[in-house]
């Protein structure tokens, strides 16, 4: 296993097109929480072998609470890195954290942060991190 | 505008969910309550957005924050509720409480800060009076408020 703190999670596919611009040419901020669940389940489908069969479980994972900062603008054509790492890991949940970086001027343009609950559907109350994901996630903690 | 029970104004937007705003779980996506906010957002701001605030002007989200207490699957019909707060010279924030039309339960909670600019210096402009006018009767104090937004 490898050491806390060490690992960053990098999704590097986004690229901005019209449809994610505003009136301004800006990227509107709503695309950064769009772009939040692609990479986090880019890197539960790339770090959790079995995260099909997680999904198919009776184990759902929730997002409970989002928050979105916003700093510099992207525009058209505007390649988007999201970088991710993982705080707050308790026995039910864990807080993703999705930092996106403008590769043109090399700046964070914005940040998401989300807290995600795992909930046995069955049974109607909180479960436990699934052991896979926790071991996914434990080198990528800040 | 709406009335609270306790005579606070407050600024209604209803949206009826969609299949396409749902996933493989039968739940809306997380990403779409977002949506939501910036839609009641337009929504409450909409008769400000003339042509000539539009080329002079930029309003930009500073940070958005959602809570979620209860899954909304299709049909289901939400009520937005809009309230702001904080207002100053160029910055405010608007307060969105979800709840599902007739039962009353609380989907969700959000917050966000907008800053007014101008759009060819990027500088903070002073909120026009449309926008205070707008936004003066849904004006709430939080630490009065029942939810932490």
């Amino acid at each position: 296993m490898s050491e806390i703190g060490k690992k960053i999670f990098i999704f590097d596919k986004i690229r901005v097109f019209f449809k994610h611009t505003d009136y301004y040419g800006y990227v509107h901020p709503y695309n950064y929480c769009e772009w939040t669940s692609y990479v986090r389940e880019a890197f539960f489908s790339e770090n959790c072998g079995d995260f099909k069969k997680i999904i198919d479980s009776k184990v759902k994972i929730m997002t409970a609470k989002i928050q979105l900062d916003t700093s510099s603008d992207c525009c058209f054509g505007d390649l988007v890195e999201a970088r991710l790492t993982v705080a707050k890991v308790k026995r039910v949940s864990f807080d993703v954290i999705v930092k996106f970086v403008n590769m043109r001027i090399n700046e964070i343009t914005a940040e998401t942060r989300h807290t995600l609950v795992f909930v046995d559907s069955e049974a109607n109350q909180f479960t436990n991190v699934p052991d896979n994901i926790k071991t996914a996630i434990f080198s990528y903690q800040e | 505008m709406e009335y609270f029970a306790h005579s606070q104004k407050e600024f209604v937007y209803k949206y009826v969910v969609m299949l396409s705003d749902t996933d493989q779980f039968e739940h809306t996506s997380f990403a779409n309550y977002l949506k939501l906010m910036f839609l009641a957002a337009d929504a409450l701001f909409v008769s400000c957005y003339d042509a000539r605030f539009l080329s002079t002007h930029r309003l930009k989200l500073v940070n958005s924050r959602l809570q979620f207490k209860k899954q909304t699957v299709a049909g289901n019909h939400i009520l937005i509720k809009v309230n702001s707060s904080q207002i100053d010279s160029s910055i405010f924030s608007l307060l969105f409480t979800f709840v599902i039309e007739g039962s009353g339960e609380l989907v969700g909670l959000g917050r966000q800060t907008y800053i007014l600019l101008n759009r060819g210096s990027n500088q903070p402009e002073y909120l026009s009076e449309a926008m205070k006018k707008l936004l003066g009767p849904i004006r709430v104090e939080e630490e009065n408020l029942l939810y932490k937004y």
